[in-house]
């Protein structure tokens, strides 16, 4: 028998076959070029002219990553159950949660499962115009920083169903599920719990409204119409 | 728990004084076509030409930042400016800490000469952040954050610093014309730079507060004019033990105060973190009355705790007791207009909830009592991550020997009479934060 066991699947989706090209799509190969005419030096005042060759190299990568001791969280994103952890020592609450207490008279004590409750807090806010390459064609879309009702933490993710303009610190949101949670926190959303609380002036929320239309306009002429991953 | 020993002092006394002996930039645009090497060659031979009694061969170890192996598509680089330069076989290290990469990197070379590991001893920073598309620039700086939980649902640093901004908003009620101020202060000043990027995109014009309100959104309440640039540069300095700093030029100026802290990586760990438990109690006193007091209400998510402990370590050891009346010139990571106010409370200029008060009033212009950014800052001059807190270091090294007027097109930005700098160096959302006191 080997000392160490080996690992063993229990539950798997495997990724769809188009994936299975990823690694060779880009491999480092020279696949575009151009040669130029620039500048050179170290001050914009004394530049000279110099020749460069500039290339286009693609390179991909698929991660087969883990999420740790803390896995059980994002299982039980997938089975639409809210999950945090507590320390049994303190008594500090973690959502996102933590394997080992943050504490240190708790002397990296491992802490417990618990069922967190579907409500919470919203502590701050934005309102993104622009985002990673991944996330371009959800904008404009609200990211908050919620704190689920007896955790010690706060938790990333997006607000649905409010105008920016209403949206305020300290204001009370539900939490819920999508439909088809895939294991990531974007399986969570909040949506308001309470009526609005910005202490907005009306010029406020008008400019707030007017700074929103050109990356409407702009995600619907990038991306055909605007859908939502929500 | 054992007993910390306080006194320090005679330890501290066996460590040997350091200096800042020579600094060079190689300048910030978006692209440069020359190589990261290459860059650094010219920063460095800047150094040299405005030193002649330096030469290499005098180096005997290369510290080198910089911050993105995505960016670069190329592991190990120090190793590569390291050769590039003729500096085989000395010894040559990369410290990487975020954005606060460079600021740790002179920090580690202080220690270096500090100890008498090294008499001289090169730092080196470089990035080049525009061979990726800008969405793509920033998913790898989004890298830096927890990608289990901050990245996957949109998130990226822009995005997290404009959620603290709004909470301190909340808190201490500035508003966006405040941080436009910010802006225009630091962007301005920069044309003013013959190394700084914005004059190569601005077409030399000076922008205003509604320029500023009137352009494109990024992360409300941040517009594009409120955030700093991706850029491509380089620059260098050279720190040298007291003994040798006087053999290489006659105008050192010496690295009297170092402090570097740490906070939680996800922001949303902060308003509870025991970490920060008693350690600043004036700040946790003063929490606005309207708000859900968390339960550590310093620095929670509206300020940078790392950047106060930073500070009181680096004031300590430099003792300075009041940083407004004691400093003359600022260097400060304005990654952001938000982040420069926040910082203004951070390292003690002002009360928190103040950082406002100290703009509205013009006193970190260049004519204030505590100017900031005069070089451009993040935002006018640049932000080539690994390079950043490097090449402002130069510019308080060009302020404190009253050079401005030689290394830029005038001296309209060199603060009279300086003999007291602080470069501030900042990583993540506030996560590891350097601050170094210099003195002529």
């Amino acid at each position: 028998m080997k000392e160490v066991q080996s690992d063993k699947v229990l539950k798997e989706k495997k990724p769809d076959e188009k994936w299975s090209n990823w690694g060779r799509l880009g491999r480092w190969n020279v696949v575009g070029y151009k040669i130029i005419e620039g500048n050179k030096g170290h001050r914009a005042d004394r530049l000279e002219r110099a020749r460069y060759m500039l290339v286009n190299r693609p390179w991909d990568v698929m991660y087969e990553h883990s999420y740790g001791l803390v896995s059980r969280f994002f299982e039980g994103l997938m089975g639409k159950r809210l999950l945090g952890t507590k320390c049994t020592k303190c008594g500090d609450v973690f959502c996102p949660p933590r394997a080992h207490c943050w504490r240190n008279k708790c002397r990296l004590a491992e802490t417990q499962w618990v069922q967190m409750p579907m409500r919470g807090t919203l502590h701050c806010f934005t309102v993104l115009g622009f985002a990673g390459e991944a996330f371009l064609s959800d904008l404009p879309f609200i990211l908050a920083y919620v704190r689920v009702e007896g955790a010690n933490t706060l938790i990333a993710g997006r607000l649905v169903g409010m105008e920016p303009e209403d949206v305020e610190c300290d204001m009370s949101v539900e939490i819920r599920f999508v439909e088809q949670p895939s294991g990531n926190p974007m399986d969570i959303y909040f949506v308001p719990a309470g009526p609005p609380l910005a202490r907005r002036s009306a010029e406020e929320k008008a400019r707030m409204r007017k700074e929103l239309e050109p990356i409407r306009e702009w995600v619907s002429e990038r991306f055909g119409q605007q859908h939502s991953r929500q | 728990m054992i007993d910390r020993i306080h006194d320090s002092d005679s330890e501290a006394q066996s460590l040997k004084k350091v200096a800042v002996v020579a600094g060079g930039i190689s300048r910030y645009q978006k692209p440069r076509h020359e190589t990261q090497e290459e860059m650094v060659a010219e920063a460095m031979k800047e150094a040299l030409e405005d030193t002649p009694n330096l030469s290499i061969s005098d180096i005997d170890n290369h510290v080198c930042s910089y911050f993105s192996d995505h960016f670069e598509q190329q592991l190990a680089f120090s190793w590569i400016p390291n050769d590039y330069l003729g500096l085989t076989p000395k010894p040559v290290f990369r410290v990487e800490n975020g954005g606060a990469g460079p600021g740790t990197a002179i920090r580690t070379a202080w220690a270096l000469v500090a100890s008498g590991l090294s008499d001289v001893c090169l730092v080196s920073g470089f990035e080049k952040m525009g061979e990726v598309a800008s969405a793509k620039a920033n998913e790898f700086i989004a890298l830096a954050s927890d990608t289990d939980f901050d990245f996957p649902v949109g998130g990226y640093y822009t995005g997290y610093y404009a959620a603290m901004a709004a909470r301190h908003m909340y808190l201490y009620g500035e508003t966006e014309e405040d941080l436009a101020l910010i802006a225009t202060k630091n962007r301005n000043y920069s044309l003013d730079n013959p190394y700084a990027q914005w004059p190569t995109e601005c077409e030399g014009k000076k922008i205003t507060v509604d320029d500023v309100l009137s352009s494109r959104l990024i992360a409300w309440p941040l517009k594009v004019l409120d955030c700093c640039l991706l850029s491509e540069g380089a620059s260098v300095i050279v720190l040298a033990s007291q003994k040798y700093a006087k053999k290489i030029t006659d105008t050192p100026v010496w690295i009297t105060g170092l402090g570097l802290g740490s906070d939680m990586m996800r922001p949303g760990d902060r308003p509870d973190n025991p970490g920060f438990h008693g350690m600043f109690p004036s700040e946790t006193r003063s929490y606005p009355k309207h708000a859900l007091k968390p339960r550590e209400p310093y620095p929670e998510m509206a300020n940078f705790g790392a950047c106060k402990f930073a500070a009181r370590t680096a004031y300590k050891m430099a003792g300075i007791r009041n940083p407004l009346k004691e400093i003359d010139v600022v260097e400060i990571h304005d990654a952001y207009d938000s982040s420069e106010l926040q910082t203004y409370e951070d390292l003690d200029f002002c009360k928190r909830g103040e950082g406002k008060t100290l703009i509205r009033e013009g006193q970190t212009y260049v004519d204030g009592e505590i100017p900031v950014n005069v070089s451009g800052g993040l935002e006018g001059f640049g932000h080539p991550v690994g390079s950043t807190a490097i090449g402002q270091t130069v510019e308080l090294l060009w302020q404190l020997r009253q050079e401005i007027r030689k290394k830029h097109k005038s001296d309209a930005t060199q603060v009279k009479g300086a003999k007291v700098g602080l470069n501030h160096s900042h990583a993540g959302t506030g996560t590891a934060i350097a601050v170094m006191v210099m003195e002529r």
